[in-house]
C-alpha cells in the first residue's frame, strides 16, 4: 500500500466520472489517500462556482482520504520550494508547490493529470496510465 | 487467508457482524472459541456524485498566475 496525496484535478475528474474515473477510483480505494487543506479549498470552490452542492464531494474527500492540514512549517516549505521552481518555470504555481511539499512530507507520490508535475518521479500522471 | 465482508449491525452499545458459514467451517470454530479478527470499513465508490461539474482547469487552481 502506497501513500498518495490527490490533487483537486483528480477529486474532480472522480467526482464528474471522467475517462480517468475508474484508475483514481483504483488507486483511491486500495492505497492510503491523502488530501490537502488547499486542494479541498480548490476543489470545494470549482464545484460551487458551477452552481452545485460541494456535500458529494467533501463526503468522498472524508471517506477516501485523509485530510492534511496547511500548517506553519508547510507554508515555509512551500514558499521556499515555490522560489526555487519560479527560476526554473515562470508559471508553477504556488498552489502547485504546496502540494509537492505535502506529498514530500508524507513520503507520498502525487496523482493527478497536472503536466507541472510531469519532471517529478513521485508524480502518477493519469493519462499515462490510461 | 480470503478477505471476509460482512454487515455491522446494532447489539446494544456495540456492533456485530457474523461469520461466514465457509469460515466457521475451514477454521472449524466452534460457539465459546476464542478468535481473532481484524476490522476495517470498506470504502464506499463516490464515483460520478457530481457528473454535472467540468473538469478543473488552471485557471481554477489557488494563486493562479
Amino acid at each position: 500500500m502506497t501513500n498518495i496525496v490527490v490533487d483537486a484535478y483528480t477529486w474532480i475528474h472522480y467526482c464528474r466520472d471522467g475517462k480517468y474515473a475508474e484508475i483514481i477510483e483504483t488507486y483511491l480505494l486500495k492505497n492510503t489517500c491523502f488530501t490537502s487543506s488547499i486542494t479541498v479549498a480548490e476543489s470545494v470552490s470549482k464545484v460551487l462556482r458551477e452552481g452545485e452542492s460541494p456535500r458529494p464531494l467533501i463526503e468522498a474527500i472524508h471517506a477516501l482520504s485523509q485530510a492534511v492540514p496547511f500548517d506553519e512549517a508547510l507554508a515555509e516549505e512551500t514558499g521556499r520550494f515555490h522560489t526555487s521552481m519560479r527560476k526554473k518555470r515562470k508559471h508553477f504555481g504556488l498552489a502547485d508547490a504546496a502540494l509537492y511539499c505535502t506529498a514530500k512530507g508524507l513520503k507520498a507520490r502525487i496523482l493527478t493529470n497536472d503536466h507541472h508535475f510531469a519532471e517529478f518521479k513521485e508524480t502518477i500522471l493519469l493519462e499515462k496510465e490510461k | 487467508m480470503e478477505l471476509n465482508k460482512g454487515t455491522a449491525r446494532k447489539l446494544g452499545g456495540s456492533l456485530v457482524v457474523a461469520i461466514p458459514s465457509g469460515v466457521v467451517r475451514q477454521e472449524s470454530i466452534h460457539p465459546g472459541d476464542q478468535i481473532t479478527f481484524t476490522v476495517k470499513k470498506q470504502k464506499k465508490s463516490f464515483r460520478g456524485v457530481l457528473k454535472g461539474i467540468s473538469d478543473f482547469k488552471e485557471e481554477d487552481k489557488f494563486f493562479h498566475d
